[in-house]
């Protein structure tokens, strides 16, 4: 594949990997391989994520350019009879609809929020295949919530 | 140009691991967030230049930035997405790094990192929200107040602590204009040099 090399690892971070173990590496700057008439242009690592990055930005201006952020309902008008959480807190919403507050705001996003957080060392051992049991389950859980926010408007 | 000088290759190393640069390793979703990141900073700044938080002018400046500033809406609507995408693109970050496992040590530090990096990124966008100023954000203000109180003894001094004076009537108080605009990203931003600079610590991007 274009762009690799072959490099003992330069890096300084070989520290912590194999040391002195070969690695196939990208390397940090452009370079032509091959004879003259077959070359080809290797791309670094920084020109790849540079053209990622370039991909991301033209998405981005597109998407802002073709669909406006909403501004609301100002002030002035006419009170609101229902209002909505933004969606990222709509899971949130869709539990306080079935269970007492203090359960929906704190208890059962605290305790995923604390397993995240915990994942690593939940996840060791014998604990590793419960962990993510767990992990996938919530993660399904948060993913549910939102598709019935987003139903129930 | 010297391979070994030049800034980028002095922030980065000579040579990444192929395997690190593989699109389907790690999907660009930390490098996402981070582009993200950096075009809401760029935006947020051009957008202080025009609002103005308070129960009244918060909501009147976004309207003004939205339709009679040259270009004020792109501005804000950059800023929005980028917002959203970041929300997206750093929870998928974290199920990625669960799916290669890239939380096992020397790693699990740098996951403390990231998850903190989340619920700052959570909450800088709830503040986002908050500062339009509109009566669905009074809403979720008046909201945020009830749950935070709900907790007893400590919830009411948090309340006051984080949130200031917000309320149904006005969510875009200064106190959630400083949250937004400066604690929180400044604390954002050196959290995420931090989280750069452990992974080349723990060895850089690579199957454990
Ligand atoms: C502002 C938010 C974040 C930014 C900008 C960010 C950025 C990055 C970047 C650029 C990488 C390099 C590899 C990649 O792109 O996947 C990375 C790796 C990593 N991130 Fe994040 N991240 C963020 C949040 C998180 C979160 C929420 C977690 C987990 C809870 C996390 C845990 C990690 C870990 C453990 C690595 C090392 C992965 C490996 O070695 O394969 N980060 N991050």
């Amino acid at each position: 594949m274009a762009g690799i090399r072959t490099l003992r690892d330069e890096d300084g971070c070989s520290k912590i990997g194999v040391p002195g173990r070969k690695k196939v590496l990208v390397r940090g700057v452009s370079m032509k391989t091959g004879s003259s008439g077959s070359e080809r242009i290797n791309l670094s690592w920084a020109e790849r994520e540079m053209l990622a990055g370039l991909v991301f930005l033209t998405a981005l201006v597109l998407v802002s350019a073709l669909f406006p952020a909403a501004v609301g309902t100002g002030p002035q008008a006419p009170l609101l009879r229902h209002a909505a959480a933004p969606w990222i807190f709509g899971p949130i919403q869709v539990l306080l609809l079935y269970v007492p507050p203090l359960v929906g705001a704190w208890l059962i996003p605290g305790v995923f929020l604390i397993f995240l957080f915990l994942f690593p060392w939940l996840s060791r051992g014998r604990g590793a295949r419960p962990a993510f049991y767990f992990f996938v389950f919530f993660a399904g859980a948060v993913l549910v919530l939102l598709a019935m926010y987003v139903w129930l408007g | 140009m010297s391979q070994k000088r030049g800034f980028l290759n002095h922030i980065r190393p000579h040579g990444v691991s192929e395997k690190a640069m593989s699109f389907g390793y790690t999907f660009c979703l930390g490098g996402v967030s981070f582009l993200a990141f950096i075009v809401l900073g760029l935006t947020g700044i051009l957008l202080m230049f025009h609002y103005l938080p308070g129960a009244k002018s918060g909501y009147a400046s976004v309207t003004t930035l939205a339709s009679v500033i040259p270009f004020g809406g792109l501005i804000r609507n950059l800023h929005f997405w980028a917002g959203q995408v970041m929300v997206v693109s750093v929870s998928l970050h974290m199920v990625r790094v669960v799916r290669t496992k890239s939380y096992r040590p020397p790693k699990e530090w740098n996951w403390l990192v990231g998850m903190s990096l989340l619920v700052l990124t959570l909450v800088l966008d709830f503040t986002g929200y908050l500062l339009r100023g509109s009566q669905e954000s009074g809403a979720a203000a008046a909201v945020a107040v009830h749950i935070l109180t709900l907790l007893p003894g400590i919830g009411r001094p948090l309340a006051q602590m984080f949130l200031g004076e917000v309320s149904a009537a006005n969510s875009s108080t200064l106190m959630v204009y400083v949250w937004h605009c400066v604690a929180l990203p400044f604390l954002a931003l050196w959290l995420q040099m931090f989280h750069f600079w452990k992974i080349r610590k723990d060895g850089g991007v690579r199957p454990l």
